[in-house]
């Protein structure tokens, strides 16, 4: 028995993970579902396999600037994207909506869920609508947190990227896309970080005619 | 072994100059608190003090050397024991015996000496404390040591246990030929063992010598017991089966005692109390006491003895001994300092171990 | 009944689950190694040792007990980020990285730990070792390590149960990478964050079942210790 733990043990003790050639790609919360469907077709496209990492933008960035080995980054913030100080910076892509979901129910009182508003655009987005309101708020560190909260219930209602929704089916009744002109908007841009060869292929990929067509499915406008 | 030693104490400083035998056990007496066991632990090495110690023609400590004290070779023995917890007793003394100074000590003798033979299976925590403390003296003499240290190893025993171990103890020492330095507070593991003593008060040397003359000191605390005694050397020379005595020969005189026999021709140690001495000016005549000797009244003392009494030192030619009596006998008897006196010695108390 | 529990067992074999698994698991076993190689030694050194130089070391080494994770973690990014001195070795984000900021985290739990255990050995079984002849390092190897086997053990599934639940230091210093440096505890955080509680779940069951596991061990152990 003993002898078992310790070859396990051992065993374990020296395996270290295997070094391969995907593509690392940051991913701002948001965009993350929309990415993970697209993953087949942009694998397929580039020759090459995909790692997704996701969080809100201004972590992402906050990890990049401490030599985080993302290749590709997908930002939500261009004021963010700056800090990174890369060299070719892309157009947005695509511009992402806010809207404003509440459960289902009567009168409930409780927290409105927003994102972080130092670290994610659509936390700045919520703030901006809500301006002097006083509203007990909750804050997500991403703007996919924000949109946990309220499907799992510990906020009653919040602010959170339309693109989510639609990715959850939620009954279009249940929420109202918010006028755009009333916060900043959110573009989404991919940022080469890295040499790997295939970065370019895929920020081209991302950029490309034929994925847009599938991104405004999913909720996306034109930025 | 030369011994020149300093180190501060909570208290007063340790400061201890002495020439001591290198063969045989020397204690190392005085009351609690004098320092002994800080001195036990200087010579081990296992308290780092200032000075110098020569062992024979070697140098364990000086300005320049200090020898850890895993390698002055000296074994060392507790209260506590330090048996190793986690191995059976054979397997504690193999390791004793797998280091050993050259020179063998045979095992089985060590063993049969000590009684320990049928606890060789055992783990350490199912002995009895005097069983353990058997088990560490025949570990600490397998291996051979220089020089063994012995930290009032008896301590937390009962009294027949001390008594039995005591004597295979110096038994053994003696067949081994190897020396010891014994921290002795109880004084009959004093008398029992030692065969030269220093006396230590608040870290000075207060007096050295041999046994008996510890034992006589006016200035020491063991004459003015009431269990006051010396302690002497005597063989085994006959045996009066009829009335079931003993004859030792001491020096020149004959004694007889009714301890239990012991081997004929053996060497014994004959402890005389001061207690059981009476004194006369005449030679034996028809008492119960069976021994009566000459000899001339060297010293009467008076201070710290019980009321009343007075502690007698005699000289038997070969031998110094006490003799306990009262004011009035004195007067009584007329004795006075150079006088020959006749020292009745009750065979019964003449015991031998 | 069947197809649930087909279903059921291809997500939870799915590369996606295992990945964290077994980086959890690879961090927590090599961090206890490295902790014993380091812990063991400076728990015994601790032990034999006094004065000044004692209380200093001790404290140090138990400022990982009070100081939340994420400061712990926030200065070893710094220390070992781009804008650090060891830039060049790439430390962050990377499962080296990992390791170092699990072993400073766990390591007071090995060296206290461990520490009591040495400190439990009597000192005069030391003594009598040093009066045969063994030497600090003999003494080491012959006598404490086998009296202090049991509060080894101990330390050992500590560490590695509470590396195995680590999060806040593991994220600052590791990030999130898949593959890499995505741990169970992290995993899980990303999985309720996604909203994804099936995978939530699954893993979360896991890693109690481990750390469950762990401290069984840990108990069995503290029985068996108090027995001798």
């Amino acid at each position: 028995m003993r002898v078992l733990v310790i070859v396990i043990f051992g065993w374990l003790a020296s395996c270290t993970p295997a070094l391969d050639n995907s593509v690392l790609i940051a991913t701002a919360s948001s965009f993350r579902p929309a990415l993970e469907q697209l993953t087949d077709d942009l694998e397929q496209t580039c020759s090459t396999r995909i790692k997704i990492s996701s969080a809100s933008t201004g972590a992402l960035v906050a990890q990049a600037r401490q030599g985080a080995p993302f290749d590709l980054l997908i930002s939500a913030d261009p004021v963010l994207s700056k800090l990174l100080q890369v060299a070719v910076m892309d157009r947005p892509f695509a511009r992402s909506p806010l809207a404003l979901w509440m459960l289902p129910g009567d009168n409930p009182s409780g927290p409105i869920a927003i994102a972080n508003p130092r670290t994610a655009p659509f936390g700045q987005a919520a703030m901006a609508v809500i301006a002097e309101q006083d509203i007990e708020l909750v804050t997500g560190s991403s703007a996919a947190q924000a949109f946990s909260f309220v499907k799992s219930g510990s906020a009653v209602g919040g602010y959170v990227p339309l693109v989510l929704l639609q990715n959850a089916q939620i009954p279009t009744s249940e929420y109202e896309v918010i006028d755009p002109a009333l916060y900043p908007p959110i573009y989404l841009q991919v940022l080469r970080l890295s040499k790997h060869p295939q970065a370019k292929c895929l920020a081209e990929a991302i950029a490309s005619r034929r994925i847009w067509a599938r991104l405004s499915g999913f909720g996306y406008q034109r930025p | 072994m030369k011994i020149d030693l300093r180190h501060q104490l909570a208290g007063f400083q340790l400061q201890v100059q002495a020439q001591l035998p290198s063969r045989g056990i020397t204690a190392i007496a005085g009351p609690s608190g004098a320092g002994k066991t800080t001195l036990l632990r200087l010579i081990a090495g296992f308290i780092h003090g200032q000075g110098s110690l020569h062992f024979g023609d070697e140098t364990i400590q000086d300005d320049k050397v200090f020898l850890a004290p895993e390698n002055r070779q000296f074994g060392y023995v507790t209260q506590d024991g330090g048996l190793f917890p986690h191995l059976s007793v054979a397997r504690n003394l193999s390791f004793a015996v797998q280091r050993a100074r050259a020179g063998g000590v045979p095992k089985a003798e060590v063993c049969a000496a000590l009684g320990i033979e049928h606890l060789l299976a055992h783990q350490p925590k199912y002995l009895s404390g005097g069983e353990r403390q058997r088990v560490c003296l025949a570990r600490s003499l397998l291996a051979n040591p220089k020089l063994l240290l012995l930290d009032e190893p008896f301590a937390a025993l009962d009294e027949e246990a001390r008594e039995q171990l005591s004597i295979s103890l110096r038994y053994l020492l003696q067949e081994l030929n190897i020396p010891a330095l014994l921290v002795a507070h109880e004084f009959a593991t004093l008398i029992r063992l030692a065969d030269y003593g220093i006396y230590l008060e608040n870290g000075k040397l207060h007096a050295q010598g041999l046994l008996n003359q510890l034992l006589i000191d006016a200035n020491l605390p063991f004459a003015n017991r009431e269990d006051a005694c010396v302690v002497l050397p005597a063989r085994n020379v006959e045996y009066d089966s009829r009335f079931e005595l003993v004859k030792l020969r001491v020096g020149q005189h004959l004694l007889s005692s009714s301890a239990k026999p012991s081997k004929l021709g053996a060497d014994v140690y004959l402890r005389i109390r001061a207690s059981d001495v009476s004194l006369s000016r005449q030679p034996k005549s028809r008492s119960s006491i069976q021994n009566s000797i000459e000899t001339t009244l060297l010293e009467l003392r008076a201070n710290n003895q019980p009321p009343g009494q007075v502690l007698a030192v005699l000289d038997a030619n070969d031998f110094l001994f006490l003799a306990r009596l009262t004011k009035r006998a004195v007067a009584e008897l007329d004795l006075k300092i150079g006088s020959p006196v006749f020292a009745q010695i009750k065979a019964s108390t003449v015991l031998t171990h | 009944m069947g197809a649930i529990v087909r279903v059921w067992l291809s997500k939870t074999m799915s590369a996606a689950l295992l990945s964290p698994i077994l980086i959890s698991l690879q961090l927590a076993a090599v961090t206890t190694l490295v902790l014993l190689l380091l812990g063991v030694p400076l728990a015994f050194a601790l032990s034999q040792m006094s004065g000044i130089w004692r209380a200093l070391i001790e404290s140090l080494v138990a400022v990982p007990l009070v100081l939340p994770p994420t400061v712990l973690g926030f200065y070893l990014l710094l220390l070992l980020g781009a804008n650090g001195p060891f830039a060049s070795l790439q430390l962050v984000f990377s499962f080296p990285g990992l390791v170092i900021g699990s072993v400073l985290f766990s390591l007071p739990f090995m060296v206290r730990q461990v520490q009591a255990a040495f400190e439990a050995i009597s000192v005069s079984v030391f003594e009598a070792g040093a009066s045969f002849g063994l030497g600090p390092w003999q003494r080491f190897i012959v006598l404490a390590l086998p009296l202090a086997k049991n509060g080894i053990l101990s330390g050992a599934m500590l560490s590695f149960a509470r590396t195995l639940g680590e999060f806040g230091v593991v994220l600052m210093v590791g990030g999130n990478i898949p593959d890499k440096t995505r741990v169970l505890s992290i995993a899980i955080f990303d999985a309720v964050e996604r909203a994804d509680y099936t995978e939530a779940h699954i893993l979360s069951l896991v890693l109690i079942l481990f750390s469950f596991a762990s401290m069984l061990l840990v108990s069995t152990l503290a029985m068996r210790q108090s027995k001798i």
